[in-house]
């Protein structure tokens, strides 16, 4: 007898959603939503069509050692590799612009002192993006370049600019990606007050005058986190 | 619960917020909960399984698409998908079916809202037009975890046939609920 659902996706769809498989399909289904958005799209349907039977569900009280046992899993050993490769928290680090609000949640506590300050550097009218967290118990600025590329034959530079002083060269900024850079003893000073940090578009190289001599493209006041 | 209120800690996932993954914690892991606790049957087990919904929450929290089906219902498939991959690895003895038949269980969690009730309403009629035995196994499919195996040792009917069944009784719903 052939059923109108035999192989077909829909009906594998719906298999998978009542929870009827064997542990080699469903691994298979669970692989496909990821690469196949029609079939992720029969999933959803099928998921739309059976959520009201989760009603059958009574809440119930789990142990409080599981959320420990959670945050330890996520968490525990490897906080600061994580968030330093978390792409996706870069991208919305960057693209919203909310450096303060998060910033205070999402890096790790377990050095409790040295301060660090995050800066979110971002261009409204381009996809410049960029966020940096200065360590001050280590002296290393680390960069993350989210988004955003010079023109050729430019490069954007990084300043720092601490109350009155005029704005102080970081270097030039490498290309898309994550850089840290080891800051010097005579600009350590620089961050310990009330800071910005700009990028500016230069020549190739960077500023010819050891000042900025093209557009400031994004500048932001870190926040001590 | 407010459907906006999940949306808006799920995007704070996404940007690595802990607070907010905290706040999702503390606002859904009973009803997860009660998912994982129903499907495995022992508290042990259902916190492993709990355990790993969350792990995957903050993990895959970007490929959640806010959309007309709420925040719970995707949180709920990860618990199900967890408790079920669980349960399925684990050689276990068969259950006792006899206490499904009863589960048209409206007691809804807090997060209840107007449409869940009117679309409970509405599957738990569309459930009564399939033959009791079938929806029963379909309840015990979607609520309760139960493989094909199970569900054909215990209606007595050969695996192949079981699996026809629910996929009629799937079609069948599908016709029901879109009417």
């Amino acid at each position: 007898m052939i059923d109108e659902l035999d192989h077909s996706d829909d009906g594998l769809a719906g298999e998978f959603v009542l929870g009827t498989l064997s542990v080699p399909e469903r691994n298979a289904c669970e692989r496909r939503v990821l690469v196949d958005p029609a079939f992720a799209d029969l999933v959803a349907a099928w998921r739309a069509q059976l959520e009201p039977l989760d009603a059958a569900y009574a809440p119930a009280n789990p142990q409080r050692s599981v959320k420990s046992a959670i945050d330890a899993r996520l968490f525990g050993t490897e906080a600061t590799g994580g968030f330093w490769s978390n792409l996706w928290l870069w991208r919305g680090l960057a693209a919203a612009g909310i450096v303060a609000a998060v910033a205070l949640t999402v890096l790790p506590t377990s050095q409790p002192d040295t301060a660090q300050l995050l800066a979110s550097l971002i261009n409204q009218n381009t996809d410049l993006r960029l966020v940096a967290v200065y360590d001050r118990g280590t002296s290393v600025l680390k960069l993350n370049h989210v988004s955003g590329n010079p023109d050729p034959d430019h490069d954007y530079e990084l300043w720092v600019i601490a109350g009155d002083n005029p704005p102080a060269s970081l270097g030039v900024v490498s290309a898309v990606g994550q850089s840290e850079f080891l800051v010097p003893d005579d600009l350590r000073p620089h961050f310990t007050g009330t800071y910005t940090l700009a990028i500016s578009d230069e020549p190739a190289g960077g500023s010819p005058t050891g000042a900025p001599t093209g557009d400031v493209l994004a500048a932001e006041q870190a926040v001590e986190i | 619960m407010n459907v906006q209120d999940l949306d808006a800690l799920l995007a704070q996932l996404v940007l690595g917020n802990r607070n907010a993954f905290n706040a999702l914690y503390s606002r859904t892991s009973p009803k997860l909960f009660g998912v994982t606790l129903r499907i495995l049957g022992n508290r042990s087990d259902a916190e492993e399984a709990l355990q790993e919904t969350f792990v995957k929450v903050w993990r895959n929290a970007e490929r959640y698409q806010p959309g007309p089906h709420s925040a719970i219902s995707w949180l709920v498939s990860i618990a199900r998908n967890s408790a079920i991959d669980r349960l399925r690895s684990r050689k276990a003895p068969m259950r006792d079916l006899d206490s499904v038949a009863e589960t048209a269980d409206p007691a809804m969690g807090p997060e209840a809202s107007a449409v869940n009730r009117d679309e409970g309403r509405r599957i738990d009629f569309c459930l009564g037009e399939l033959e009791q035995d079938r929806a029963t196994a379909v309840r015990a499919a979607y609520v309760d975890g139960y493989s094909y195996e199970e569900l054909s040792a215990r209606f007595n009917v050969p695996l192949n046939t079981m699996r026809t069944w629910l996929r009629r009784s799937l079609l069948s719903l599908r016709e029901c609920l879109s009417r």
